[in-house]
């Protein structure tokens, strides 16, 4: 199923048009800016919601089983603080995984590949409901907190374009809320420029970052772009980012001081480096890729291995029981186990003594024992010294392992900061190195550029988006000096990982098989013509057809399509009418054979049953009705785009692309419809060209 | 005389070798007919006082006691240095000690030693430790809180008590100190507590840290005391069964 992102210019169309005076069309320009405002304010309240509930839930967590460990060392009972943590963790993501399994399965994963296939044009189902939302908030605390390897700052975007997607719609159908606002915005085309800014809004409250955010719409939807949209989108994310920034600052008690950006702030840097890191940079890089690439291809066999067999709901529900488990139990062996201690003083953000000696701390505790989002700042800001290379190596690869095990699971989960953690850790072992080799050189001495590199080249190996990413991770660190590195690194990340597979994403999408079409046209494809894509034969309609043909045509499972062509009695091309359309026709009993001009039916009836209309079965056509009419001419689409039978593939595809199209009419020589070209042909095609290729 | 002066340093600067006896290079004469007396003397007060301070600091940073022992010298630096910033004539800023002795030049020499000094007594967080009482011609007394008094009595019990115990021992390296540790388990963890309730209030200063963790050191490195026994069996016991459930989960689908 797909999204119509094109404007039907019918009849009824016009007659609005032509009712509405030029201070109605102001008003709704209007609209569409209070409602970005919304969106953006209303994205910066969730987040601060989740992030409170997050820091509050691990604190008392933290809190409860540092009291048994604190006991259990004296005591020796220390399988009693191992016991506490499992179960904690376990009841909470039980409850992510109920609500995701159970209520909306869509809200699983970290919400960007259903968001970029929802602003592509596939109709991703239930992706932008309110349930979705509901679940999304409450899982992706329960999850964080329920200290699974995943990061809150995914969800967030798609928490994001949930909202913006229901307050541009001003009503709920879940509540049987309808208000008597933004009522000309219920159609796709409307519906996608918002959900660009609830996305945008979402990236933006997640990293603070704001210009990231309006890059990150551009990058998942470059397709449909106009001016004036980006400077709406951008006011919705600086509001976003704000809002967060406004109630964080109250949170922690310092009301009217603007500066806590983001889910996950990143810190000061110090913002210098010497111009022959560069290489030591560009290596890290390489390595970036190739571990990104591992990361995807372990996560592409677990993925389909749950695809396979995993099919069961409450099998579902127990993996993620089981996964938490192990986590709890990986994290509290290694604190267990690591017989390195620090004297306290440097200030870490947990400090637990475990088997250390009074005065100390354990440094995998720094690590493990502490929501994710600090330990990223640990690792970027840490002295010198605070954390031993052998501490980070055991740290690292396990959890390497965790966070491949853990994104795929059925609840929601980012990949951000379990990404960014791996990379910083193994970023800050290469600075270990180059302070090692050089321990006397002033620029050697500084980390946490070493620890920010290895992170940009994970994520950057991991998820494979450029230009937003790399905005993002300048605004976060709020430096605009390490541009250069960072730029050149996410680039090489990206093509050394490109090398071997697709980034984690594309892959998740390619394997639901969604029909979402990428950037460019299939390379080497000029010579395929339309004729070779196109679904044929075509079901066409009169253009004042009996109800009973009607009837059958949309019955028919074989000709499943969204819309119909409309020819004339002597063949000729008419326009094309949407399926949703003549369901709603049918309904409303428009038969000519009933004087239906009388009344004509309005265009607020379609907008009104959007977007959920209703299957063929609910309506009732008596005997008599069979054998009406329905004059299709007013609601049909007279100029739809079209295209000549041997026109290329390319060409097509930068139609679709461009336009955000569901369907085109292919016409041969005499101007008579010979096929229909729809999204899927083009995926379908595309898709078996590669398997012929394999 | 400008000009001689101009002169000569020029030389100074050109020849290195050249020496001048002192009096000639500084004309002392510009400045005693620039700046009135009454603001040399405030400079004078304050540099005693700087001086004083500093000296104090020195020789108490190792064992780390500055807080407690030099916090009449950080008072009278902060006294000395307010005269100078309260001698202004609020009328007219050219006139009084402030802006001859803070702003009259662009390195700020007192300002920055000023500076310097009270980012030694923050960063040590001193203040924590004492209460300040207000007197009766409108300054402060710094007077240590029950609680800093209480802790540096226990914690000097700790270590006088390590110190009685240890004598009559030999050093056994890596080896648990029985004598100590038994006799001074009590002393120990009596000052461990307090210090704990005390660092969750944040009232701790360098002095009461830097005791605290000295004690520590010697119960936990020298006298081998804290030895937590780890439980192997439980532990091991529940991460294989742990473990063990997804893989019987994917096996069991598979």
């Amino acid at each position: 199923q797909a999204l119509d992102y094109d404007t039907i210019e019918n009849e009824l169309h016009g007659e609005e048009e032509r009712k509405m005076s030029s201070s109605d069309w102001k008003w709704i320009q209007f609209q569409r800016w209070i409602i970005c405002m919304l969106i953006g304010i209303m994205t910066g309240i969730v987040a601060v919601v989740i992030n409170i509930c997050i820091l509050e839930l691990t604190a008392v967590k933290m809190h409860v089983v540092e009291q048994a460990i604190i006991h259990c060392v004296k005591n020796r009972c220390l399988y009693v603080p191992l016991l506490l943590w499992i179960a904690i963790n376990v009841v909470l993501v039980t409850v992510a995984s109920l609500l995701t399994v159970f209520v909306a399965p869509v809200a699983a994963g970290s919400g960007i590949p259903q968001i970029k296939c929802f602003l592509n044009g596939v109709k991703v189902p239930n992706v932008v409901r309110f349930k979705t939302l509901v679940t999304k908030v409450i899982g992706v605390i329960a999850s964080v907190s329920g200290g699974l390897a995943v990061g809150k700052e995914g969800p967030m975007i798609h928490s994001g374009s949930v909202l913006a997607a229901g307050i541009s719609q001003g009503r709920s159908i879940s509540f049987n809320l309808n208000t008597r606002f933004f009522k000309h915005f219920r159609n796709d085309r409307e519906k996608r420029d918002f959900v660009c800014a609830g996305a945008a809004a979402g990236v933006s409250a997640a990293f603070g970052a704001p210009v990231g955010g309006v890059l990150f719409s551009l990058e998942e939807a470059a397709s449909f772009w106009n001016q004036a949209l980006t400077w709406r989108i951008f006011l919705c994310s600086i509001l976003s980012s704000y809002t967060l920034n406004f109630f964080m600052s109250i949170y922690h008690h310092h009301p009217g001081d603007l500066a806590y950006p983001g889910l996950i702030n990143f810190g000061k840097f110090s913002g210098s480096y010497e111009g022959f890191e560069l290489p030591i940079f560009l290596l890290m890089a390489v390595f970036g890729g190739l571990s990104g690439a591992a990361f995807n291809a372990i996560n592409h066999k677990i993925t389909v291995f749950r695809l396979k067999y995993l099919k069961a709901k409450y099998f579902k529900v127990l993996e993620v029981v089981f996964v938490a488990a192990v986590s709890a139990t990986i994290a509290f062996v290694l604190i267990y186990w690591n017989p390195e201690c620090k004297p306290l003083g440097q200030d870490p953000y947990v400090r637990l003594q475990f088997f250390c000696n009074d005065g100390e701390y354990n440094t995998m505790a720094v690590l493990f024992f502490t929501p994710p989002e600090e330990s990223v700042k640990s690792l970027f800001h840490d002295p010198l010294g605070a954390l031993q290379p052998l501490t980070i190596v055991i740290f690292v690869l396990p959890y390497f392992f965790l966070a491949c095990w853990t994104y795929g699971l059925q609840v929601p989960s980012g990949l951000f900061i379990p990404s960014l953690l791996i990379g910083a850790a193994w970023g800050r072992l290469v600075g270990n190195c180059v302070n090692f080799i050089w321990p006397d050189d002033i620029w050697a001495q500084d980390l946490s550029k070493y620890a920010l590199i290895g992170a940009a080249a994970q994520l950057g190996g991991t998820v494979r988006m450029t230009i937003s990413l790399t905005v993002i991770l300048i605004e976060a660190t709020g430096n605009i000096t390490y541009s250069l590195p960072l730029m050149a690194v996410l680039l090489l990340a990206k093509w050394v990982g490109d090398y071997f597979n697709h980034g984690i994403y594309d892959m998740h999408i390619h394997l639901n098989k969604v029909p979402i079409l990428p950037w460019e046209p299939p390379a080497l494809s000029t010579n395929i013509q339309a004729r070779e894509v196109m679904g044929t034969p075509v079901v066409t309609l009169r253009t004042v057809p009996l109800v009973s043909d009607i009837c059958s045509v949309l019955s028919d499972p074989r000709n499943c399509h969204s819309g119909y062509p409309i020819t004339d009695s002597e063949g000729k091309f008419r326009g094309v009418i949407l399926r949703t359309q003549l369901l709603i026709l049918l309904k409303h009993k428009e038969f000519v054979e009933r004087g239906g001009s009388s009344e004509r039916i309005k265009l607020s009836v379609f907008r009104d049953s959007y977007p959920r209309y209703f299957p063929l079965s609910v309506i009732n056509v008596s005997e008599g009705e069979q054998q009406c009419h329905v004059d299709l001419r007013p609601f049909l689409n007279p100029s739809p785009y079209t295209i000549q039978e041997n026109a290329s593939l390319p060409r097509i595809f930068r139609l679709f692309r461009a336009l955000g199209l569901r369907h085109l009419v292919v016409l041969n020589d005499e101007y008579k419809v010979v096929g229909m070209i729809s999204r899927k042909d083009i995926w379908k095609w595309e898709h078996k060209e590669k398997q012929h290729d394999d | 005389c400008y000009v001689i002066a101009h002169h000569k340093y020029e030389q100074l600067i050109n020849s290195h070798a050249v020496k001048y006896p002192q009096s000639t290079i500084i004309s002392t004469s510009i400045s005693i007919s620039q700046t009135p007396n009454i603001c040399l003397i405030e400079l004078d007060n304050f540099s005693t006082a700087t001086v004083l301070f500093m000296n104090c600091t020195l020789t108490n940073a190792r064992p780390l006691q500055y807080c407690e022992k030099c916090v009449t010298e950080y008072i009278s630096v902060q006294n000395s240095y307010n005269i100078i910033t309260n001698d202004e004539d609020k009328s007219n800023e050219t006139v009084g000690c402030k802006s001859e002795i803070l702003r009259s030049d662009n390195i700020q020499v007192v300002l920055m030693t000023y500076e310097f000094v009270t980012s030694i007594w923050k960063k040590s967080n001193c203040d924590v430790c004492f209460e300040k009482i207000p007197t009766v011609n409108g300054s402060f007394r710094y007077v240590p809180t029950n609680t800093t008094k209480t802790l540096l009595r226990k914690i000097k019990a700790v270590l006088l008590c390590f110190g009685n115990y240890s004598k009559n021992t030999l050093p056994v390296v890596h080896l648990k100190n029985e004598t100590v540790c038994n006799m001074c388990k009590n002393l120990y963890c009596d000052a461990n507590d307090l210090y704990q309730s005390v660092e969750s209030q944040g009232n701790l200063c360098s002095d009461l840290i830097d005791s605290m963790n000295y004690t520590r050191k010697n119960w936990g490195n020298t006298y081998h005391c804290t030895v937590a026994l780890p439980d192997e069996g439980e532990i091991w016991g529940l991460t294989a069964l742990v473990c063990a459930m997804p893989v019987l989960l994917y096996v069991g689908v598979w």
